[in-house]
């Protein structure tokens, strides 16, 4: 049986076709039950490597759009946005691991991640797609992440064939953008 | 259950509101009664509200506080009937009951306990003036006595009934002479009867007057006194008997009273409605560039014609909304002027000087929010004119002044600002005196203390630390609080300016714009930026050329009139300036702007115009941003920054800023061959280009978004620029339209490079794209360029 199942292009009504499909593939009629076992998980790709946020903390994706500089903020913050009527901050995911910048290309998307009153859109390199995790196959971070990540991961995704580092939103939100 | 207890909470919001206002009003009203001890109206208004007070605490459960306004109630009832005269000591006690009460309410406010806090002491100061010998009530004549307690009897009665069953201990005294009272049979009767007569008239003359002063309150006390008032006929027994019955009937609803004439509205419903304003605003906005665009474009055409007139109408039915949103929103600043009686008589008090406080223009309206805002700078602001302002009696006299110093608190809307000035007759501010205290606590350094203007030497008084009081006393001198008045201004997007004269006094005058949501502001341009500086900071606009810049002791100055004003390039404050070269140095623009008495120019590229902007902040991830105060949604949706203009002008002395470092001709001037920009995602363009571009020796600068072409072409100045149509992020247009703004690429030749043989034509002409060429990319092109541009080239 395969964990994953090719959401991304489809219709969110999918998901629950698949939760039917790996219910009945389990002998267990109730897909709730399902739903607790298994973490649905936006991954995307940062400089080759496969992340992921949970699906709950993603408000949208959307395509990059004409941002404005703000002065006095991190490294990271590359600007804002309007996204209808409201102002969202935009986080280069890359600058904010300490990984190489990457210019704006055509597969760059800007996942828009929401906690509590927090909104970010984080740049990445290119969408995967979404992936469905067995919450006990989440191991906690290894040790040999670097350290300048370590604080946004929440743990690490295993699947079948990949692994996923799963990101611990709460820390990437709240930390802010401001220079004080 | 549930519903039970939330109907229990908004029981508790109701009284809390109400119990605030009166005791809002109440030191006003006690402080008034200080001048005029023998006004029986005021004297009942202030009995009446204690009493108020008084009954729906105790209705309630509040006991500490029932507890405390019986006895003010107590010592008031006293007072009307002047069996007790009005004393500065006994006012002083009073006012520290009302300064307790009020802490009770804040308490309950805040959820804590309200019984926890200790009135003893109060109780205690109030007890005294209670304590002396009082004449017993029964030795009154009747006719007296019934004149006397018509009133108490009306408004004790509807209350009692709830009062008998939860009033506590200390009250019962009062009952039982009550009891005393009301058990002579004969007396009751013939009060009953009177009252009965005395209310049908009352009545009558009340319901004319309806109209103009009547209040739901009044309604329901008259309602539930002709009850009891039939209850009291039908059945000749003692009122308390009746009482059981009459409480039955008041549970019962009334029918609503026919006049309403005001409602009260949650304020985060009207919140709400000003941030859908704010939205509307924003698409009206749009639509009128989105008009105006049609208009260049199909000039002449009937359906543009009405879209202009649409578009026109919405903008004025829009300002319409918009103002009458506001209004709802309006409050009268007298809401907070109130209050000053009361903050003057105490502070004058304790620093023995005798000072009259004038009030003009209570009535004048601003925002409720700002409204909020502004009483704690003017509490700073009385209180540092009575302690430093106003001068001790002898020396008033001495200087051939009036013994009592006045200060005057007045407000007055002007354009779109309210301005609160505050004047005083006092001993007024030396500059140099300000000056040296200022070098004293290390607050500035000579060199500033030399060249400081007479207004800013007055801005110093608004910096943390700094106090010319000789003495710290339990008022000022400490050199905090002025320091709060600037900051809360500041916060309001308001200005404050600072006029005085030696012995004459002194003026502060606060400049707040009326409303903090929706804002004029002036869009300028800096490098390839956009920002919003909000005019109220604006003091005005010059254009110069860089023959008008000064140096003084190596900073940029600029001579206006006859003030030296400092430049710092806007770009340089932000700290987006760093290499750029984009100013034409024949046309360079300064915005003048003001804070708190200091001026400095702002050197900025273009100026673009004057807009309504709505402001919105960055959100909680971007908060407190150095210079920058928000953000605002422009007609075309970008998102433009509004600037904190207080931060960058406090931080103006501590930039490394130089003008002409800016200027376009620099980048030329650096120039030693010709040069060109290519602008693609896509590596096969760049590289094809740049081959061919190299073999004909020129110095080649490549970008693989439009924000990096941008950023090079600010800080070069290229012959030509070869921009792919499909550029990330905003298409090649709009960089070809972006760039024209710059003063150095006004005609600089422009080849839009197309990657799949489509190009929108009309848009070409539009930006003014000078040729179009097709990937891949050949020799026969790039020399069709060179060709058009080798008699264009500068090269200094």
């Amino acid at each position: 049986m395969k964990n994953e199942v090719d959401l991304f292009d489809k219709s969110l009504a999918m998901a629950e076709d698949y939760e039917e499909q790996l219910a009945k593939n389990q002998k267990k009629s109730d897909a709730l039950i399902l739903k607790d076992e298994y973490d649905q998980v936006v991954g995307f790709i940062l400089k080759d490597e496969l992340f992921g946020i949970d699906i709950l903390n993603v408000e949208e994706i959307i395509k990059p759009v004409d941002f404005t500089y703000v002065p006095n903020t991190k490294e990271f913050v590359m600007g804002v946005i309007n996204l209808r009527g409201k102002i969202i901050p935009i986080v280069d995911l890359r600058l904010k691991f300490g990984l190489v910048k990457k210019p704006i290309d055509i597969e760059s998307r800007i996942i828009v991640a929401h906690m509590d009153e927090y909104t970010v859109g984080f740049i990445v390199d290119k969408i995967e797609r979404v992936y469905y995790i067995e919450k006990k196959s989440i191991e906690p971070t290894p040790p040999n992440i670097p350290q300048t990540i370590e604080k946004y991961v929440r743990g690490v995704g295993k699947m079948d064939n990949k692994i996923m580092t799963l990101l611990n939103i709460e820390n990437l939100l709240k930390e802010g953008g401001g220079l004080n | 259950m549930a519903d039970n207890m939330e109907e229990m909470e908004e029981i508790v919001q109701d009284f809390l509101l109400e119990a605030e206002e009166l005791l809002e009003e109440l030191d006003e009203d006690l402080v008034k009664l200080e001048s005029s001890s023998d006004d029986t109206d005021l004297l009942n208004k202030i009995f009446r509200a204690f009493h108020t007070i008084k009954g729906s605490s105790s209705f309630l459960g509040f006991e500490t506080l029932t507890h405390l306004t019986h006895r003010l109630e107590d010592v008031l009832n006293k007072l009307r009937k002047f069996e007790l005269s009005l004393s500065s000591e006994l006012m002083d006690a009073i006012l520290a009951g009302v300064d307790k009460a009020k802490e009770i309410i804040e308490v309950i406010k805040e959820k804590g306990d309200p019984e926890a806090i200790d009135v003893e002491e109060n109780i205690s100061a109030l007890s005294k003036f209670l304590e002396e010998p009082q004449e017993p009530r029964e030795e009154i004549s009747e006719e007296e006595l019934l004149k006397e307690q018509e009133e108490e009897i009306k408004e004790e009665e509807l209350l009692e009934n709830v009062e008998s069953e939860q009033e506590p201990e200390e009250t019962k005294e009062e009952k039982a002479e009550d009891k005393t009272k009301k058990s002579d049979d004969e007396i009751e009767a013939e009060i009953q009867r009177l009252l009965a007569q005395r209310m049908e008239e009352d009545k009558k003359k009340r319901q004319q007057k309806k109209q103009e002063e009547q209040k739901q309150e009044e309604i329901k006390k008259e309602e539930t006194q002709k009850e009891e008032e039939k209850q009291a006929q039908a059945q000749p027994k003692p009122a308390q008997e009746t009482k059981p019955q009459s409480q039955k009937q008041q549970a019962k609803p009334k029918p609503k009273p026919v006049i309403e004439q005001t409602i009260r509205v949650d304020v985060t419903r009207l919140d709400d409605l000003m941030n859908l304003v704010g939205e509307l605003v924003l698409g009206k906005n749009r639509l009128v560039s989105v008009a105006q665009k049609a208009e260049e474009k199909f000039e002449g055409d009937d359906i543009v014609e009405e879209l202009s007139g649409v578009a026109s109408q919405i903008t004025l039915v829009t300002t319409d909304l918009q103002m009458g949103v506001m209004k709802t929103r309006m409050v009268q600043v007298g809401k907070v002027f109130n209050k000053f009686p009361r903050v003057v008589r105490d502070i004058s008090k304790e620093l023995n000087k005798e000072v009259e406080l004038i009030i003009e223009g209570a009535e004048t309206e601003l925002d409720k929010s700002v409204v909020e805002e502004i009483n704690d700078p003017l509490v700073h602001i009385i209180r540092n004119a009575i302690d430093h302002g106003i001068e001790p009696k002898e020396k008033r006299l001495a200087a051939g002044k009036p013994p009592k110093g006045k200060i005057v608190l007045s407000a007055f809307h002007e354009g779109n600002y309210i301005i609160i000035k505050t004047t005083d007759d006092g001993g007024g501010m030396d500059p140099e005196v300000l000056k040296s205290k200022a070098l004293e606590k290390g607050v500035i350094t000579e060199t500033e203390a030399r060249q400081m203007t007479k207004e800013e030497a007055f801005g110093l008084i608004f910096k943390p630390g700094f106090s010319t009081a000789q003495k710290v006393s339990n008022i000022s001198g400490r050199g905090v609080g002025m320091d709060v008045v600037k900051t809360n201004i500041e916060k309001l997007n308001g200005t404050i300016e600072v006029t005085s004269e030696i012995s004459k006094g002194t003026t502060i005058m606060l400049k707040i714009p009326l409303t903090l949501a929706i804002i004029q502001a002036l869009l300028v341009k800096v490098t390839k930026e956009f920002f919003a500086i909000p005019l109220v900071s604006v003091v005005e606009t010059v254009r110069i050329n860089k023959d008008d810049i000064n140096k003084v002791e190596n900073r940029d100055v600029l001579r206006l009139r006859d003030s030296i004003i400092p430049l710092v390039y806007l770009g340089d404050a932000l700290g987006i300036g760093k290499n750029k070269k984009t100013i034409d140095s024949k046309e360079i623009y300064v915005v003048v702007v003001a804070v708190a008495e200091k001026k400095i120019g702002l050197v900025v590229d273009k100026l673009i115009g004057r807009e309504e902007i709505v402001i919105k902040s960055l959100g909680h991830y971007l908060t407190n941003i150095k210079s920058i105060s928000g953000a605002t949604i422009m007609g075309d949706g970008s998102v433009t920054l509004i600037l904190d203009i207080p931060s960058i002008v406090s931080e103006a002395s501590n930039i490394e800023t130089n003008v002409e470092d800016h200027f376009a001709d620099k980048a030329i001037e650096m120039k030693s061959k010709p040069s060109c920009l290519i602008v693609s995602a896509k590596d096969e363009i760049k590289h094809s280009i740049s081959q061919y571009m190299k073999e004909a020796d020129f110095d080649i600068y490549e970008a693989s978004n439009d924000k990096e072409g941008l950023d090079i072409a600010s800080e070069n100045v290229v012959d030509v620029i070869f921009i792919d149509l499909d550029i990330p992020i905003n298409d090649g247009y709009n960089f070809t339209r972006l760039i024209r703004t710059f003063p150095s690429y006004k005609d600089v030749f422009v080849v839009g490079v197309s990657t799949d043989g489509t190009f929108d034509k009309e848009k070409v002409g539009e930006v003014l794209m000078n040729k179009i060429i097709f990937h891949p990319i050949t020799i026969k092109d790039v020399d069709a360029v060179m060709e058009m541009i080798t008699k264009k080239i500068k090269v200094a």
